[in-house]
């Protein structure tokens, strides 16, 4: 199996070096850059990027939407706490997931493997999507929990065909709301709320502890992969 | 205040008496004379209760006059014989006087009580219109409305701001006079139309400063007429309602300022001497485990190593959560810091803050009970999750060897409540609330006393409160959050 090529654009040195020497001892091939003006040049070969939001030269987001323009690369997102708001301006603008600094090897290397997984699979989704016990039938607009079939109303069905299409990605609640709901809710924030809450109802075995519809906090929703 | 009496009155006054000398003309000859006075009495009686004071004069003048001509003998003549005759005449004329200034007087009484009434009611109604209203400026402009509608005059507030006066409600268009409420505010004295100052003016203003110069009320006069006393001293008595109620108000805001600031230079002092007492002990132990690791490494035994090397690890997070709490903390501390807040549901950030508790303390066991059903909250969730992770932190670390947290969500007093229950040694001696106050830190490790701290913080800032007790085993530390009323329903 080929090393994969990834590109760390990272200016701040322990940083860099530590995502830097963890990728390589999982068995892939990482390349770091310090500025958006040396990615530019590199990311084309890169299989997977992973991007800090603070870069000296320009802003992180600038090199995110760039890229999303021309390719379908995975992009995961480095954010400090201080650039939370810019973290889900990233999401929109087509990052595919984010780690907040800072953060262990442990939950570096499964979010890439995760994304790796992810882009080797067909851009298209799967027509019929089987994560653990969960197994939903796209076309005939079936899921079952267990072998359970669990009715949805359409909003449910919609809410949940879109979470379903990416798969341990991260969505914002902007794009669940516009996608769900139309443009010009994206702020009804509490309608999403309550829709994921009768969601969960039906598909969690216990709701405040979701182990498939799972929360991130302040940014979004994601359905489990594994 | 004068008014006109109506023409119909001064027609009354002529066809009253015309219609009493009709009636006696037809009873004339059945009667006496005394009786015929009767019905003229009658008609006296009628006009000067019925009529205003002028026409029920010249009602009663008319009435004498026409007993004197039609029937007094000699007959059709102002002449009088008799002095049963005089005396009678005179007697109608005293009477229907006395009558009619008897009735007057009433009168005027009663206008006089409708009026105090009336003024009394608007005072009361300024006061209600005020007390609903929060910060001196919104007072101003709606007293300033107030007043505009129930005088029917042009009224506005000017409120001193730097060296000048700014106005407050108003038409702009309207021909305000700043340098009256000026003078008015640096003499201590009401000027304009009636009064010792500036009665020239075609306005009326009054300054409030009872503490200090803070504003004066003016409204605009019509450019003839003069107030009387009395409403004059009704202006006043509102334009004093309204000063003190705005002055209450600005000096309640001070006080707030002054406390909010007092808040935030108490919170500084807590920061740096968290940090330079909080942050140096990690430091020391990371400090140390690496250097011991970078000069003996080779020669450590691999189970000494992975000790140290678990040690820099626990250090580092303990310090990155740490890092966490005094960002919040500085942010929050700041007079000026505003919360970004959403509708969230209480139920998601227990579920994400437990999850992630769950793998940062694999050896506790953490339970998560919520009520079904909870209320969204307005709330950053971030903040909250900060809140909810510093307990269960807390509560781990207190909880013994093998820590048994439980995690409650439900309804509360004015809307919802979570708790954090640990089993473990329990609070130290003293006032459990104390163990929130930012120099608290002492009494239970450093990190957790700026995480209370900070814990208390949060939960004022999103309008709650935080409270810890003791249990058996164990202690809870429990928040309390309002719930607004919601906008979007389930």
């Amino acid at each position: 199996m080929t090393r994969p090529d990834i590109l760390v654009v990272e200016d701040e040195g322990p940083i860099a070096q530590f995502v830097g020497a963890s990728l390589s001892a999982a068995g892939m091939s990482p390349r770091v850059v310090g500025t958006v003006r040396d990615a530019r040049r590199e990311w084309r070969d890169a299989q997977l990027l992973v991007v800090d939001l603070g870069l000296p030269d320009e802003d992180g987001l600038t090199l995110i939407r760039e890229v999303r323009a021309l390719a379908p690369t995975p992009i995961l997102v480095l954010s400090a706490r201080a650039q939370e708001a810019q973290k889900i301006e990233a999401l929109d603008a087509g990052a595919d997931d984010y780690l907040t600094k800072p953060f262990g090897v442990g939950e570096l290397l499964a979010r890439v493997r995760a994304m790796l997984r992810r882009a080797g699979a067909s851009p298209l989704p799967a027509p019929r999507l089987q994560i653990g016990e969960l197994d939903f039938d796209r076309e005939s607009r079936e899921l079952q929990v267990g072998g359970r079939p669990v009715h949805l109303t359409p909003l449910e069905f919609k809410l949940f065909e879109r979470l379903s299409r990416t798969p341990g990605k991260v969505v914002t609640h902007r794009q669940l709301l516009a996608d769900v709901w139309g443009n010009d809710q994206v702020d009804q924030l509490h309608y999403l709320r309550i829709y994921m809450g009768h969601l969960r109802a039906k598909i969690e075995a216990d709701p405040a502890e979701p182990r498939w519809l799972l929360t991130e906090l302040g940014v979004g929703y994601r359905l489990a992969d594994e | 205040m004068k008014r006109r009496t109506p023409a119909l009155h001064w027609l009354l006054a002529a066809a009253v008496p015309a219609a009493a000398t009709a009636a006696c003309h037809a009873l004339d000859g059945r009667m006496s004379l005394a009786g015929l006075a009767m019905v003229y009495l009658v008609a006296v009686v009628v006009t000067a209760l019925a009529l205003d004071r002028g026409a029920a004069l010249l009602a009663s003048l008319l009435s004498v006059a026409a007993l004197n001509f039609f029937f007094v003998p000699p007959q059709h003549s102002f002449r009088v014989d008799g002095a049963e005759s005089w005396w009678m005449l005179a007697v109608l004329l005293g009477l229907s006087v006395a009558l009619q200034s008897l009735i007057a007087s009433l009168r005027e009484k009663r206008v006089q009580a409708e009026l105090a009434h009336a003024r009394a009611a608007e005072l009361h109604a300024l006061g209600e219109a005020l007390a609903a209203c929060r910060g001196h400026e919104a007072m101003a402009l709606e007293a300033a409305r107030f007043l505009e509608a129930s005088l029917r005059r042009p009224c506005a507030v000017f409120l001193r701001e730097g060296e000048g006066l700014r106005r407050i409600g108003g038409d702009p268009a309207a021909a305000w006079q700043p340098s009256a409420a000026e003078w008015a505010l640096a003499h201590g004295r009401v000027v304009g139309r009636g009064c010792d100052d500036w009665p020239d003016l075609a306005l009326w203003c009054a300054p409030f400063h009872r503490d200090a110069p803070l504003g004066a009320m003016q409204w605009l006069l019509p450019s003839d007429g003069r107030p009387s006393e009395e409403t004059r001293l009704h202006w006043q008595a509102l334009a004093r309602q309204a000063g003190l109620a705005i002055e209450r108000e600005y000096a309640a805001e001070s006080a707030r300022q002054a406390q909010d600031s007092a808040h935030a230079e108490a919170a500084r002092n807590t920061l740096l001497a968290s940090l330079s007492h909080d942050l140096r002990t990690p430091l020391a132990g990371i400090l140390g485990s690496a250097s011991a690791l970078r000069t003996h490494g080779a020669d450590l035994p691999p189970a000494e190593r992975d000790r140290l090397l678990a040690g820099l690890e626990d250090e580092a997070r303990d310090l990155s959560l740490m890092a966490d709490n005094i960002l919040q903390m500085a942010r929050l501390s700041q007079p000026t810091s505003q919360l970004r807040l959403q509708w969230e549901s209480a139920e998601e950030i227990l579920g994400a803050t437990v999850a992630r508790m769950r793998r940062r303390w694999p050896h506790a066991r953490i339970e998560l009970k919520v009520a079904p059903g909870l209320p969204p909250l307005r709330a950053e969730a971030g903040l909250l999750a900060q809140l909810v992770a510093n307990l269960v932190d807390n509560a781990v670390r207190h909880g013994g060897s093998r820590p048994h947290v439980v995690l409650r969500a439900g309804r509360g007093r004015d809307g919802l409540f979570l708790a954090v229950r640990d089993h473990g040694e329990g609070l130290p001696a003293g006032d459990p609330q104390a163990l929130f106050s930012r120099f608290g830190q002492s009494q239970r490790d450093g990190a957790s006393g700026l995480g209370l701290a900070l814990c208390r913080l949060i939960a004022q800032a999103h309008g709650g409160t935080i409270e810890a007790r003791r249990c058996e085993p164990g202690a809870e530390f429990r928040v309390d959050l309002p719930v607004p009323e919601k906008e979007g329903t389930v």
